[in-house]
């Protein structure tokens, strides 16, 4: 089974709402946690704020 | 009618040589060029000795009667450069010694019967040949090889002998008395609408025991709803075929894969097959045929006397009738919407390939019964199953697996890829998803082709983080409801057909998003948003019948750079309007620019480029400007059309330079800071409650359209110690039109409608109370009509110039206080508009006024009206008092009390 962790950070972009999707039995603690909350809202970033793909 | 027989060898058959013909066989030139009712003939005599010679048509289209090549004792060639051949009779080509080189179309237009086409197995190539003449008929003498066939009037028949045709496709789509008798003959056509009967109107097709097969691998049969014998689609790569018309078949064959991937079968009606439905298997279980509905949830029926051996065959929306009865067979593939078919049940299968393959492969596949198991070539996944790729070593870490044709796919659950690896490959197949789809945190993706998302039931995606490359589009089939269960990302695009998306509170970030369609679909943000990060259109929703939103509707478009950007909005109703957000960027902005368009709250904050000129539009929340982006003037109307809450416009010093309307009936309108509206835009109040807030809302300049102008409806200005500066000079500068309804409400502080105008303007109060100041504040004279009701009246004009407040006579203006005076030199004017008085009316106090110039005013009430010593009387009034009024006695009182 799987436990479900909602978050969200607000940014300039607007608010990013995620949610991490762990085992019950998972080990991580809760600064390896925040750490994957943060490293999804980076790679969010990265994403909205990479230069457009030209169409070809 | 006349025989001419061409002589003398190479030579142009034109409208104007006569050289080569002769009005008999080898005999002398010089006869005239054939009509249309002479007889062509080339034979022995029509060359030089047995020597090889060409005959090339020129100018328009050569005529004749019957065209007879026969006897030729050396090679004839009939030449011309996009130059047809019109008959109108029979034909003969000889069947050696004999080419066709031309490249025009052949046409027969004979009007009577007993006409042959005997080519003799010469072929037309590439060439039309046309079959148009009322009342004609035409039979084949041999079989006929040609490019498109068309019968546009009259009867064309294969014959008895059952001619066969090979032609690119055959035509006859019209309204046009004309019968075509196939008798027994094979129709060999190859091009991808290989078959245009659409309009089948007054045809009359004999299919007799004919076999028609179209060999493109998108062969299109548009059978116009006739009868016909056999049918057969016999690419071995068939990739798009379709079927128009409610078409009845003898036999209706698709030909099975024999490379792998699927192709797709598109009914676009019901079909008849009172022979045998075949749909031959593919090489292996990957190479699948879908037999579909060219409408998602539209069935078609398909009503079969006998079916054939069913193999690896997907169906969607599809209705097996008729007398064969259910269909059972091997892998056949739920895509939904279908009854009369025994689907395989839904199993679980395992990718089994070890290192990077691809989902649908030849042999044993690419799949296993079980996790590690060996390959089972019967294990391939179909859209009933769900698909898992185990944790390791299959596929290895690293390794890439490619969707590599547009399969129907099941769940595909891929959450066990965590430290393993693996990138999902799509290159530009468009898989279909008809169950989940979950992510492990160890997923990449390549590929740009767009996943389509129609399970018809609730569908769940987890990215894991993860960011797809892929468009999902479209997400359709009514029932479809597709669930975030995390952030979704994907640099590809998202379009939402007839379905609901539902981010469950999530963020969805997408290059682009459409949705421009009429079907019933939902888009549910919850607490989410979607961003948008690409450019060009990010954003259309076009066309809105049928779209509903929920939630907290929020758009953010993303982009940070200089190209374009439009957003589509779509006419959307305030429940369904959604927020954009522009966040940043220098872009040129198309936005809120068809009519009828609307948002709800826009906030242009940190963009800084130029928003294009808007049309008519609605805003149905907060409208906020940059400061540092450029509004494009405008003709057309904003509308402010919020009916509940407090909207709040924020200009940021841009004025907005277009009309401006508010009406939402309970809505409020408040302004942030200062609102100047463009010259000759008008400003319109006919619903809700405009706020200023303590803020000034300049309208206009000298332009007679600038004016203000209450209409029918239930309408407030709440000042709070706000301005409205109205600069117009026209007689209808504030233009109460309808009062009924019309409060207006001091709120904190002292507000004020200060008429500027250095033009005569007026205001036409409309006997309203107006729980304000009206202030004169321009040189040109002020005319207030109706008897109207103000908190206070002032002049500031009275330190530039002397200037006018003039009444409608026979009104009565009623004031809680008056300030309005004059300076030295200065006087301010009172008096009416006409030669008759008016009345001003303040129930008690004094009035202390000065350096006004009065006449025909009767002031009254029970205030004591002091006009000040420095006042002059025009005569004609009644109640003013030219003194200053007298000290308060109350003061001298408490003057000496203190000592």
């Amino acid at each position: 089974m799987t436990m479900k962790i909602d978050f969200s950070f607000s940014s300039q972009y607007g608010t990013f709402s995620d949610a991490l999707h762990l085992p019950d039995d998972h080990a991580f603690t809760d600064a390896e946690i925040e750490a994957m909350k943060q490293q999804r809202f980076d790679n969010w970033i990265a994403v909205i704020t990479a230069p457009p793909t030209e169409e070809v | 009618m006349a025989d001419r027989y061409w002589i003398l060898g190479t030579g142009t058959w034109s409208s104007t040589n006569t050289a080569n013909w002769s009005a008999t066989s080898g005999g002398a030139g010089g006869a005239s060029v054939p009509t249309a009712s002479d007889n062509v003939f080339f034979d022995a005599n029509s060359n030089v000795g047995t020597g090889a010679f060409t005959v090339t048509m020129a100018n328009s289209p050569r005529v004749c009667n019957d065209f007879t090549a026969s006897g030729l004792d050396g090679t004839m060639t009939l030449a011309g450069t996009s130059i047809g051949l019109t008959v109108s009779g029979s034909l003969t080509f000889q069947a050696t010694n004999f080419n066709r080189t031309y490249t025009g179309t052949t046409t027969f237009n004979a009007t009577t019967t007993g006409k042959t086409v005997t080519t003799n197995g010469v072929t037309f190539g590439g060439s039309a040949v046309t079959f148009d003449g009322v009342g004609g008929e035409w039979t084949l003498g041999s079989a006929l090889t040609c490019g498109a066939i068309t019968v546009t009037n009259g009867t064309f028949s294969t014959s008895a002998s059952n001619y066969a045709i090979t032609a690119t496709l055959f035509s006859s789509s019209n309204s046009n008395a004309r019968t075509i008798n196939l008798n027994a003959s094979t129709i060999s056509l190859s091009n991808s609408n290989f078959l245009l009967f659409t309009t089948s109107t007054n045809l009359t097709l004999n299919a007799g025991t004919s076999t028609i097969n179209g060999s493109n691998a998108s062969a299109t049969f548009d059978g116009g709803g006739l009868t016909y014998y056999n049918v057969a689609f016999t690419s071995t790569a068939l990739a798009s075929p379709s079927i128009t018309g409610a078409n009845t078949f003898n036999n209706l064959s698709i030909t099975g894969r024999t490379t792998v991937g699927i192709g797709v079968l598109s009914l676009s009606a019901n079909q008849t097959i009172n022979g045998t439905l075949t749909v031959s298997a593919g090489t292996a279980s990957a190479y699948r045929m879908q037999i579909s509905s060219n409408t998602v949830g539209t069935t078609r029926t398909l009503t079969c006397a006998a079916i054939a051996s069913t193999t690896d065959v997907d169906f969607r929306d599809i209705t097996i009738a008729g007398a064969h009865g259910t269909l059972s067979g091997t892998r056949l593939g739920d895509c939904k919407g279908n009854s009369g078919i025994t689907f395989d049940a839904a199993k679980t299968v395992f990718y089994r390939q070890t290192g990077s393959a691809n989902w649908g492969a030849t042999g044993s596949g690419s799949w296993s019964a079980t996790s590690g198991g060996s390959l089972d070539a019967t294990m391939f996944p179909l859209a009933q199953d769900t698909a898992v790729f185990p944790a390791a070593t299959y596929p290895a870490s690293g390794s890439t697996t490619t969707i590599n044709a547009s399969y129907n796919i099941g769940t595909i659950d891929m959450s066990l890829r965590t430290s393993n690896t693996m990138t999902l490959a799509t290159s530009s197949t468009s898989p279909a998803i008809y169950g989940n789809w979950i992510n492990g945190t160890g997923l990449s993706f390549s590929g740009t082709g767009a996943i389509t998302v129609i399970g018809r039931t609730t569908q769940q995606i987890t990215s894991a983080g993860r960011s797809f490359t892929q468009t999902f589009s479209p997400i359709e089939g009514g029932t479809t409801i597709l669930q975030l269960q995390d952030a979704f990302t994907t640099t590809g695009s998202v379009g939402l057909g007839g379905a609901t998306l539902d981010l469950q509170s999530y963020t969805l970030s997408t290059s682009t998003f459409a949705s421009s369609t009429s079907a019933t679909r939902t888009l549910a943000f919850g607490t989410g948003q979607i961003s948008c990060t690409g450019t060009g259109t990010v954003w259309n929703t076009a066309t809105t019948t049928g779209l509903t939103t929920t939630g907290t509707q929020v758009v953010n478009v993303t982009s940070t750079g200089s190209t374009a950007i439009g957003v589509t909005t779509g006419p959307l109703s305030e429940a369904n309007s959604i927020s954009f957000n522009f966040t940043g960027g220098t872009y040129a902005l198309t936005f809120l620019g068809s009519s009828g368009h609307s948002a709800r709250n826009v906030d242009f904050t940190g963009y800084a480029g130029t928003l294009g000129a808007t049309s008519s539009v609605f805003i149905y929340g907060n409208f906020k400007v940059s400061s540092g982006m450029t509004l494009t003037a405008s003709g057309s109307t904003m509308t402010f059309g919020a009916t509940s809450g407090t909207q709040q416009i924020t200009t940021n010093t841009k004025t907005l330079d277009f009309p401006i309307t508010f009406n939402g009936v309970g809505g409020t309108f408040q302004l942030q800071d200062a609102l100047t509206a463009g010259t000759a835009r008008g400003i319109n109040l006919t619903n809700g409650t405009l706020d200023l807030f303590g803020q000034t809302f300049t309208i206009g300049g000298a332009n007679t359209n600038d004016r203000f102008t209450i209409n029918a409806g239930t309408k407030n200005i709440t000042f709070n110690g706000g301005t409205l500066v109205i600069a117009t000079s026209s007689t209808i500068a504030f233009n109460n039109v309808a009062p009924t309804g019309f409060t207006t409400t001091a709120g904190t502080g002292t507000g004020t409608i200060s008429m500027t105008s250095a033009s005569a303007k007026s205001f036409i109060g409309g006997g309203s109370t107006f729980n304000c100041t009206l202030n004169q504040g321009g040189a040109g004279a002020l005319t207030i009509t109706g008897s109207n009701t103000f908190s206070n009246i002032t002049n500031t004009y009275k330190t530039i110039g002397a200037t006018s407040i003039l009444f409608t006579a026979a009104t009565t203006s009623t004031f809680a206080d008056w300030n309005a005076s004059g300076e030295s030199t200065r006087l301010l004017t009172i008096g009416s508009v006409t030669a008759a008085s008016h009345t001003l009316s303040k129930a008690s106090g004094t009035v202390s006024a000065d350096f006004l110039s009065i006449s025909r005013s009767t002031a009254t009430g029970g205030a004591g009206w002091y006009a000040g010593a420095n006042s002059t009387d025009g005569g004609n009034n009644s109640g003013w008092i030219f003194t200053a009024p007298p000290a308060p006695s109350g003061s001298n009182s408490n003057f000496l009390m203190f000592f």
